[in-house]
């Protein structure tokens, strides 16, 4: 599965003594990736979980590290790691989700943040309101650089829905950006 | 006045994602059509600033939750919420009159019993149970070998009942979901800050029997919460 952000990331040595199971790496492994994920999380499933689905999936990391193996860049696998909780967890629990990602104030109830530039915040509002589906391929494809095939197999939808949900996104960014 | 047509294949031509033949179609509208080549570039300035979009992380700090749920036992010197059971299942010796000190490791270490094994104790009471068991075996190395039973053996049935569903627990734990290990983590934490509470007031006051039912009430809710996640655990495929 192909990531395009992959920039900066763990150091090597302490993603393999948090294999071995040395905590204190894998806490400087969750500082230097908790901001990925963190925002992969916000932006697929809301402000509002976060920061529930972000220890969650440090917590899987942490019991699946021993089966990684290395044969990808450890940031890679964390993603799609990451990208597969959120979606199963979101399946699991649809209709509460998609209440509160569809909820248009969900944005306003997200907590301030410090550093984001003023273009970033506009935009994470405008991708906030996007509808969950519409939002979701846009933040798999246009953010983390996924291809439709592999939107269209994690998500379970046709590659053509993919495509037509991607410029529904990007038109309604469009909207709202303006 | 735009294309519609033209326009609903502009995503697929940003991306080239469409034919040669019809991308070239695409261009050539675009070349004649301000509205079209408009629209192209709102959404080429949308996708190039998805792309560019930073990342910033939560507001908080996630990892003293994160730390305290780790459950793979550590290789390393840090040993998070890993505690050697078999440290509490020594047979139990009479409590020395001792002093208060002592009084106190035995406290901490029947709290330390009832908080259960390793891996579902909060971490504040590793903590404190690391600290009474060391300072103990300097001071009175037999402290640390207290259980809820020398502070009311009333209550000592529950000791057993404990160490089984815990053992049932830890077992099967790797089935249950992350979202319910926490939830229920934070249930026993709750329900053994209730019993140290407890415990603590009876050191002042041994005879009150409110803070023995009181403790009694706790620990039946924690014997049940254990019961019902063991259940839920080992029936979870």
């Amino acid at each position: 599965m192909m990531a395009q952000r992959v920039e900066g990331g763990a150091d090597e040595r302490d993603v393999r003594r948090a294999r071995e199971g040395d905590a204190e790496a894998f806490e400087r492994v969750y500082r230097a990736c908790a901001p990925r994920v963190h925002s992969l999380a916000r932006r697929m499933a809301g402000p509002g979980r976060a920061d529930d689905l972000t220890q969650d999936v440090f917590l899987r990391a942490w019991d699946k590290l021993p089966s990684f193996r290395g044969e990808a860049r450890f940031e890679t696998w964390l993603h799609r790691l990451a990208v597969n909780l959120i979606l199963t967890v979101r399946a699991r629990d649809r209709r509460r989700a998609e209440r509160e990602v569809e909820r248009p104030v969900a944005l306003e109830s997200a907590p301030a943040r410090a550093a984001p530039p003023g273009w970033a915040l506009d935009f994470e509002a405008a991708l906030a309101a996007l509808p969950a589906r519409a939002r979701r391929v846009f933040v798999l494809y246009d953010i983390e650089g996924y291809t439709h095939e592999e939107i269209a197999a994690a998500m379970g939808i046709s590659v053509g829905t993919s495509k037509s949900q991607l410029h529904r996104a990007r038109m309604l960014m469009r909207e709202r950006l303006r | 006045m735009h294309d519609d047509h033209v326009v609903d294949e502009l995503s697929a031509w940003l991306d080239g994602d469409l034919p040669p033949g019809r991308a070239q179609v695409v261009e050539d509208h675009l070349r004649a059509c301000e509205a079209c080549a408009a629209v192209a570039a709102d959404l080429t300035r949308v996708r190039d600033l998805a792309r560019s979009l930073p990342d910033w992380g939560p507001e908080g700090d996630l990892w003293p939750l994160i730390r305290s749920e780790l459950r793979r036992p550590s290789g390393g010197a840090d040993e998070v919420g890993v505690i050697d059971l078999t440290r509490r299942l020594r047979p139990r010796v009479p409590r020395p009159a001792g002093s208060g000190a002592l009084r106190r490791a035995a406290i901490i270490a029947a709290v330390a019993l009832f908080s259960g094994a390793a891996a579902w104790t909060a971490r504040p009471l590793l903590e404190a149970e690391r600290a009474a068991s060391a300072g103990a075996a300097v001071e009175a190395p037999r402290a640390a070998l207290r259980s809820v039973a020398d502070v009311d053996p009333a209550l000592g049935a529950y000791e057993d009942e404990v160490r089984t569903l815990r053992r049932a627990l830890d077992e099967h734990r790797d089935r249950l979901s992350p979202t319910t290990v926490r939830v229920l983590e934070r249930n026993l934490a709750l329900i053994d800050r209730a019993i140290e509470e407890s415990l603590a007031a009876l050191t002042d006051d041994p005879g009150s029997a409110f803070l023995h039912g009181h403790l009694r009430e706790a620990l039946e809710r924690k014997v049940r919460l254990l019961r019902e996640a063991a259940a839920a655990a080992e029936n979870a495929a």
